[in-house]
Protein backbone atom coordinates (compact mmCIF):
# COMPACT_ATOMS: atom_id res chain seq x y z
CA UNK A 1 0.00 0.00 0.00
CA UNK A 2 2.79 2.44 0.82
CA UNK A 3 3.82 1.09 -2.46
CA UNK A 4 0.86 2.42 -4.38
CA UNK A 5 1.23 5.91 -3.16
CA UNK A 6 4.89 6.24 -3.71
CA UNK A 7 4.20 4.78 -7.18
CA UNK A 8 0.92 7.50 -8.08
CA UNK A 9 3.27 10.17 -6.47
CA UNK A 10 6.30 9.14 -8.53
CA UNK A 11 4.54 9.76 -11.93
CA UNK A 12 2.73 12.05 -11.08
CA UNK A 13 5.88 14.20 -9.79
CA UNK A 14 7.51 13.09 -13.22
CA UNK A 15 4.57 15.16 -15.19
CA UNK A 16 4.90 18.07 -12.87
CA UNK A 17 8.62 18.13 -13.06
CA UNK A 18 8.06 17.91 -17.58
CA UNK A 19 5.20 20.42 -17.22
CA UNK A 20 7.53 23.19 -15.70
CA UNK A 21 10.26 22.84 -17.88
CA UNK A 22 8.09 23.18 -20.45
CA UNK A 23 6.61 26.19 -19.28
CA UNK A 24 9.82 27.69 -18.49
CA UNK A 25 10.53 26.82 -22.08
CA UNK A 26 8.10 29.10 -23.45
CA UNK A 27 6.16 25.94 -25.03
CA UNK A 28 3.07 26.89 -23.70
CA UNK A 29 1.38 28.76 -20.65
CA UNK A 30 0.81 26.53 -16.89
CA UNK A 31 -2.97 26.73 -18.22
CA UNK A 32 -2.66 25.65 -21.56
CA UNK A 33 -0.28 22.65 -20.64
CA UNK A 34 -3.12 22.03 -17.85
CA UNK A 35 -5.77 22.42 -20.80
CA UNK A 36 -3.73 20.33 -23.14
CA UNK A 37 -3.33 17.50 -20.46
CA UNK A 38 -7.06 17.76 -19.57
CA UNK A 39 -8.75 17.12 -23.51
CA UNK A 40 -5.67 15.39 -24.69
CA UNK A 41 -4.78 12.70 -22.25
CA UNK A 42 -7.83 12.89 -20.28
CA UNK A 43 -5.68 13.59 -16.72
CA UNK A 44 -7.56 14.76 -13.82
CA UNK A 45 -4.89 16.03 -11.80
CA UNK A 46 -3.59 18.31 -14.73
CA UNK A 47 0.42 19.08 -13.32
CA UNK A 48 -0.23 22.57 -12.38
CA UNK A 49 -3.78 22.13 -10.70
CA UNK A 50 -2.69 19.46 -8.76
CA UNK A 51 0.77 21.11 -7.84
CA UNK A 52 -1.89 23.90 -6.67
CA UNK A 53 -4.07 21.31 -4.95
CA UNK A 54 -0.81 19.70 -2.86
CA UNK A 55 0.13 22.62 -2.24
CA UNK A 56 3.05 24.48 -3.91
CA UNK A 57 5.60 24.04 -0.95
CA UNK A 58 5.04 20.29 -0.23
CA UNK A 59 5.01 19.78 -4.32
CA UNK A 60 8.51 21.34 -3.91
CA UNK A 61 9.93 18.95 -1.09
CA UNK A 62 8.35 16.17 -2.68
CA UNK A 63 10.57 17.25 -6.04
CA UNK A 64 13.81 17.99 -4.26
CA UNK A 65 13.49 14.68 -2.34
CA UNK A 66 12.54 12.61 -5.45
CA UNK A 67 15.18 14.57 -7.56
CA UNK A 68 18.12 13.21 -5.05
CA UNK A 69 16.55 9.67 -4.80
CA UNK A 70 16.29 8.74 -8.12
CA UNK A 71 17.78 11.38 -10.24
CA UNK A 72 17.54 14.90 -12.22
CA UNK A 73 14.51 14.07 -13.78
CA UNK A 74 13.18 15.83 -10.70
CA UNK A 75 15.07 18.40 -10.80
CA UNK A 76 13.03 21.92 -11.43
CA UNK B 1 -11.33 33.70 -42.99
CA UNK B 2 -14.22 32.36 -44.41
CA UNK B 3 -13.16 28.29 -45.24
CA UNK B 4 -15.26 26.89 -48.21
CA UNK B 5 -13.73 24.05 -48.95
CA UNK B 6 -11.05 21.45 -46.82
CA UNK B 7 -8.58 19.73 -48.34
CA UNK B 8 -7.29 16.63 -46.43
CA UNK B 9 -4.16 14.57 -47.64
CA UNK B 10 -3.29 11.44 -46.54
CA UNK B 11 -7.15 9.52 -46.24
CA UNK B 12 -6.69 6.36 -44.36
CA UNK B 13 -8.35 6.30 -40.68
CA UNK B 14 -6.88 9.53 -39.39
CA UNK B 15 -7.96 11.31 -42.47
CA UNK B 16 -11.18 9.33 -42.10
CA UNK B 17 -12.11 10.47 -38.69
CA UNK B 18 -10.93 14.13 -39.57
CA UNK B 19 -13.46 14.44 -42.73
CA UNK B 20 -15.95 12.81 -40.17
CA UNK B 21 -15.50 16.06 -37.36
CA UNK B 22 -14.85 18.65 -40.47
CA UNK B 23 -18.25 17.23 -42.68
CA UNK B 24 -20.02 16.75 -39.36
CA UNK B 25 -19.95 20.60 -38.98
CA UNK B 26 -20.95 20.87 -42.45
CA UNK B 27 -17.77 21.86 -44.53
CA UNK B 28 -17.03 20.34 -47.65
CA UNK B 29 -14.31 17.93 -47.89
CA UNK B 30 -11.76 16.77 -50.31
CA UNK B 31 -10.06 13.62 -49.48
CA UNK B 32 -6.53 12.59 -51.20
CA UNK B 33 -4.71 9.89 -51.38
CA UNK B 34 -2.13 7.86 -53.64
CA UNK B 35 -4.30 4.69 -53.85
CA UNK B 36 -8.11 4.07 -54.32
CA UNK B 37 -7.37 1.84 -51.27
CA UNK B 38 -6.34 4.57 -48.75
CA UNK B 39 -9.21 6.48 -49.70
CA UNK B 40 -11.56 3.85 -49.60
CA UNK B 41 -10.46 3.28 -46.04
CA UNK B 42 -11.06 7.26 -45.06
CA UNK B 43 -14.42 7.00 -46.20
CA UNK B 44 -14.94 3.97 -45.25
CA UNK B 45 -14.01 5.12 -41.18
CA UNK B 46 -15.84 8.35 -41.76
CA UNK B 47 -19.40 6.11 -42.60
CA UNK B 48 -18.34 3.85 -39.89
CA UNK B 49 -18.33 6.80 -37.02
CA UNK B 50 -21.67 8.19 -38.64
CA UNK B 51 -23.27 4.87 -38.56
CA UNK B 52 -22.57 4.53 -34.77
CA UNK B 53 -24.15 7.69 -34.33
CA UNK B 54 -27.48 6.85 -36.58
CA UNK B 55 -27.63 3.65 -34.37
CA UNK B 56 -27.16 5.98 -31.51
CA UNK B 57 -30.41 7.74 -32.86
CA UNK B 58 -28.12 10.74 -32.32
CA UNK B 59 -28.22 10.98 -36.49
CA UNK B 60 -31.05 10.29 -38.85
CA UNK B 61 -30.13 8.33 -41.86
CA UNK B 62 -30.80 10.63 -44.19
CA UNK B 63 -28.89 13.27 -42.47
CA UNK B 64 -26.02 10.74 -42.53
CA UNK B 65 -26.07 10.67 -46.61
CA UNK B 66 -26.36 14.43 -46.50
CA UNK B 67 -22.81 14.62 -44.29
CA UNK B 68 -21.23 11.75 -46.64
CA UNK B 69 -21.89 13.78 -49.90
CA UNK B 70 -19.77 16.80 -48.26
CA UNK B 71 -16.86 13.94 -48.90
CA UNK B 72 -14.95 14.35 -52.21
CA UNK B 73 -11.98 11.74 -53.08
CA UNK B 74 -9.29 12.48 -55.62
CA UNK B 75 -5.44 11.06 -56.47
CA UNK B 76 -4.47 14.05 -58.11
CA UNK B 77 -3.85 17.35 -56.80
CA UNK B 78 -5.78 19.77 -59.07
CA UNK B 79 -9.15 18.87 -57.07
CA UNK B 80 -7.29 20.83 -53.83
CA UNK B 81 -6.43 24.38 -55.88
CA UNK B 82 -9.76 25.84 -54.55
CA UNK B 83 -9.46 24.48 -50.73
CA UNK B 84 -8.70 27.10 -48.30
CA UNK B 85 -7.50 25.09 -45.63
CA UNK B 86 -5.69 22.16 -46.05
CA UNK B 87 -4.69 19.55 -43.46
CA UNK B 88 -1.91 17.17 -44.32
CA UNK B 89 -2.50 13.73 -42.52
CA UNK B 90 0.20 11.34 -43.88
CA UNK B 91 2.74 8.68 -42.63
CA UNK B 92 5.22 10.28 -39.60
CA UNK B 93 8.37 10.88 -41.94
CA UNK B 94 9.39 14.60 -43.09
CA UNK B 95 11.01 13.52 -46.48
CA UNK B 96 7.20 12.58 -47.07
CA UNK B 97 5.84 15.26 -45.81
CA UNK B 98 8.02 17.76 -47.07
CA UNK B 99 7.16 16.23 -50.58
CA UNK B 100 3.81 16.21 -49.38
CA UNK B 101 4.24 20.46 -48.62
CA UNK B 102 6.23 21.38 -51.70
CA UNK B 103 3.59 19.41 -53.72
CA UNK B 104 0.99 21.52 -51.92
CA UNK B 105 2.96 25.07 -52.36
CA UNK B 106 3.01 24.29 -56.39
CA UNK B 107 -1.00 23.69 -56.86
CA UNK B 108 -2.71 25.33 -53.74
CA UNK B 109 -4.34 28.87 -53.88
CA UNK B 110 -1.88 31.87 -51.82
CA UNK B 111 -4.00 32.17 -49.61
CA UNK B 112 -5.01 28.89 -48.03
CA UNK B 113 -3.31 27.67 -45.18
CA UNK B 114 -1.39 24.76 -44.69
CA UNK B 115 -1.57 22.60 -41.51
CA UNK B 116 0.14 19.40 -40.70
CA UNK B 117 -1.07 16.93 -38.18
CA UNK B 118 2.53 15.85 -37.30
CA UNK B 119 2.52 14.57 -33.74
CA UNK B 120 6.27 14.43 -33.33
CA UNK B 121 7.72 15.59 -36.63
CA UNK B 122 9.02 19.65 -36.39
CA UNK B 123 6.56 22.19 -37.84
CA UNK B 124 9.15 24.08 -38.94
CA UNK B 125 10.88 21.68 -40.67
CA UNK B 126 8.32 20.55 -42.58
CA UNK B 127 7.59 24.23 -43.52
CA UNK B 128 10.97 24.99 -45.05
CA UNK B 129 9.39 22.94 -48.17
CA UNK B 130 7.30 25.66 -49.16
CA UNK B 131 7.44 29.35 -50.31
CA UNK B 132 5.03 30.40 -47.89
CA UNK B 133 5.79 28.81 -44.27
CA UNK B 134 4.08 31.91 -42.81
CA UNK B 135 1.21 30.14 -43.59
CA UNK B 136 2.05 26.53 -42.43
CA UNK B 137 1.13 25.33 -38.57
CA UNK B 138 1.04 21.92 -36.72
CA UNK B 139 -3.04 21.02 -36.51
CA UNK B 140 -2.38 18.09 -34.03
CA UNK B 141 -5.66 16.07 -33.37
CA UNK B 142 -6.00 12.93 -31.07
CA UNK B 143 -7.20 9.63 -31.58
CA UNK B 144 -10.11 9.27 -31.62
CA UNK B 145 -10.58 12.17 -33.39
CA UNK B 146 -14.51 12.12 -33.21
CA UNK B 147 -14.11 11.83 -29.24
CA UNK B 148 -10.90 13.86 -28.34
CA UNK B 149 -11.56 17.71 -27.74
CA UNK B 150 -8.10 18.74 -27.73
CA UNK B 151 -6.12 20.58 -30.97
CA UNK B 152 -2.37 21.31 -30.39
CA UNK B 153 -2.40 24.08 -32.82
CA UNK B 154 1.37 24.40 -33.20
CA UNK B 155 3.54 27.99 -34.29
CA UNK B 156 6.27 27.29 -36.53
CA UNK B 157 9.49 29.22 -36.68
CA UNK B 158 7.73 31.80 -39.28
CA UNK B 159 4.20 31.19 -38.79
CA UNK B 160 2.21 34.11 -38.87
CA UNK B 161 -0.20 35.13 -36.14
CA UNK B 162 -2.86 34.92 -38.89
CA UNK B 163 -2.21 31.67 -39.60
CA UNK B 164 -2.19 30.68 -36.14
CA UNK B 165 -6.05 32.29 -35.30
CA UNK B 166 -7.09 30.55 -38.95
CA UNK B 167 -6.25 27.24 -37.53
CA UNK B 168 -7.42 28.13 -33.77
CA UNK B 169 -10.54 29.09 -35.39
CA UNK B 170 -11.00 26.18 -37.80
CA UNK B 171 -10.60 23.60 -34.66
CA UNK B 172 -13.38 25.58 -32.64
CA UNK B 173 -15.86 25.36 -35.99
CA UNK B 174 -15.83 21.79 -35.88
CA UNK B 175 -16.11 21.70 -32.58
CA UNK B 176 -12.58 21.08 -30.77
CA UNK B 177 -10.46 23.16 -28.23
CA UNK B 178 -7.40 24.54 -29.82
CA UNK B 179 -3.96 25.21 -27.39
CA UNK B 180 -1.40 26.88 -28.70
CA UNK B 181 2.10 25.87 -28.06
CA UNK B 182 5.37 25.99 -29.84
CA UNK B 183 7.36 23.71 -32.12
CA UNK B 184 9.04 21.78 -29.50
CA UNK B 185 9.84 18.18 -29.80
CA UNK B 186 6.57 15.80 -28.24
CA UNK B 187 4.58 19.47 -27.87
CA UNK B 188 2.53 19.05 -24.75
CA UNK B 189 0.78 16.13 -24.46
CA UNK B 190 2.94 13.64 -25.87
CA UNK B 191 5.57 15.04 -23.96
CA UNK B 192 4.47 14.78 -20.22
CA UNK B 193 2.30 11.56 -21.46
CA UNK B 194 5.92 9.84 -22.34
CA UNK B 195 7.63 11.61 -18.91
CA UNK B 196 4.67 9.77 -16.99
CA UNK B 197 4.81 6.29 -18.68
CA UNK B 198 8.83 6.56 -18.33
CA UNK B 199 8.14 6.83 -14.73
CA UNK B 200 5.83 3.83 -14.41
CA UNK B 201 8.20 1.75 -16.41
CA UNK B 202 10.50 2.65 -13.90
CA UNK B 203 8.72 1.99 -10.75
CA UNK B 204 7.79 -2.25 -12.67
CA UNK B 205 11.64 -2.28 -13.42
CA UNK B 206 12.34 -1.27 -9.62
CA UNK B 207 9.96 -3.98 -8.49
CA UNK B 208 7.77 -1.30 -6.51
CA UNK B 209 4.43 -3.22 -8.17
CA UNK B 210 3.01 -5.09 -11.06
CA UNK B 211 2.26 -3.37 -14.44
CA UNK B 212 -1.09 -4.36 -13.72
CA UNK B 213 -1.15 -3.27 -10.30
CA UNK B 214 -0.18 0.28 -11.47
CA UNK B 215 -2.51 0.16 -14.20
CA UNK B 216 -5.79 -0.04 -11.68
CA UNK B 217 -3.95 2.25 -8.67
CA UNK B 218 -4.25 5.25 -11.82
CA UNK B 219 -7.24 4.50 -12.79
CA UNK B 220 -8.88 4.41 -9.27
CA UNK B 221 -10.54 7.72 -8.57
CA UNK B 222 -7.80 9.64 -6.48
CA UNK B 223 -5.29 9.38 -9.48
CA UNK B 224 -7.75 9.66 -12.45
CA UNK B 225 -6.90 8.69 -15.78
CA UNK B 226 -9.41 6.95 -17.99
CA UNK B 227 -7.32 4.46 -18.91
CA UNK B 228 -3.84 2.88 -16.90
CA UNK B 229 -0.48 4.00 -18.42
CA UNK B 230 0.55 0.66 -20.14
CA UNK B 231 -2.54 -0.25 -21.22
CA UNK B 232 -2.60 3.33 -23.23
CA UNK B 233 1.16 2.75 -24.40
CA UNK B 234 -0.47 -0.43 -25.97
CA UNK B 235 -3.91 1.22 -27.67
CA UNK B 236 -1.22 3.99 -29.05
CA UNK B 237 0.70 1.42 -30.33
CA UNK B 238 4.42 0.37 -29.05
CA UNK B 239 6.42 1.28 -32.04
CA UNK B 240 4.79 5.12 -31.87
CA UNK B 241 5.26 5.26 -28.71
CA UNK B 242 8.68 4.34 -28.93
CA UNK B 243 9.01 6.32 -31.94
CA UNK B 244 7.91 9.47 -29.99
CA UNK B 245 10.45 8.77 -27.17
CA UNK B 246 13.44 8.78 -28.98
CA UNK B 247 12.80 11.92 -30.84
CA UNK B 248 11.98 13.39 -26.86
CA UNK B 249 15.50 11.78 -26.02
CA UNK B 250 17.08 13.61 -29.05
CA UNK B 251 15.84 17.09 -27.56
CA UNK B 252 15.79 16.57 -24.10
CA UNK B 253 18.18 13.67 -23.44
CA UNK B 254 18.46 10.61 -21.81
CA UNK B 255 15.23 10.85 -19.18
CA UNK B 256 13.19 9.91 -22.37
CA UNK B 257 15.34 7.11 -23.68
CA UNK B 258 12.90 4.02 -24.26
CA UNK B 259 12.51 1.56 -21.40
CA UNK B 260 14.66 -1.36 -21.85
CA UNK B 261 10.96 -3.17 -21.91
CA UNK B 262 9.84 -1.22 -24.85
CA UNK B 263 12.93 -2.05 -26.74
CA UNK B 264 12.08 -6.09 -26.20
CA UNK B 265 8.47 -5.54 -27.43
CA UNK B 266 9.61 -4.13 -30.61
CA UNK B 267 12.06 -6.63 -31.46
CA UNK B 268 10.16 -9.00 -30.80
CA UNK B 269 6.78 -7.32 -32.89
CA UNK B 270 4.77 -7.14 -29.86
CA UNK B 271 3.19 -3.38 -31.04
CA UNK B 272 -0.15 -3.50 -28.20
CA UNK B 273 -3.37 -4.06 -29.16
CA UNK B 274 -2.82 -3.61 -32.78
CA UNK B 275 -0.84 -6.59 -32.57
CA UNK B 276 -2.36 -8.67 -30.22
CA UNK B 277 0.46 -8.07 -27.75
CA UNK B 278 2.26 -5.63 -25.86
CA UNK B 279 2.58 -4.82 -22.56
CA UNK B 280 -0.52 -7.26 -22.32
CA UNK B 281 -1.53 -9.78 -23.72
CA UNK B 282 -4.82 -9.35 -26.23
CA UNK B 283 -5.39 -12.97 -26.59
CA UNK B 284 -4.57 -12.91 -30.18
CA UNK B 285 -1.60 -13.36 -33.00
Amino acid sequence: MENRELVLNRIFAAVVAEAERAAAEGVASPQEIDDAMRMGALFKKTPFAYTAEVGEETMRARLDEFAAKYGDRFKV
Amino acid sequence: MDIKKIGIVGAGVMGGEIAFVATQAGFPVVLKDIELRFLDIGVANARQIYEFKVRRRRMSEDEMEQKLKLISVTLGYDELADADFIIEAVPENLELKRRVFSELDAVCSPGAILATNTSALSVSAIAEAVSRPERVAGMHFFNPVSMMRLVEVVRGARTSDEAMSSVCALAEAIGKSPVRCADSAGFIVNRLLCAAMLEAARCEREGLMSRADIDSALVKPDAGLPVGLFKMADQLGIDLIHKVMRILQDAFGDRFAPPEEVERLIASGHLGVKSGKGFYDYGKS
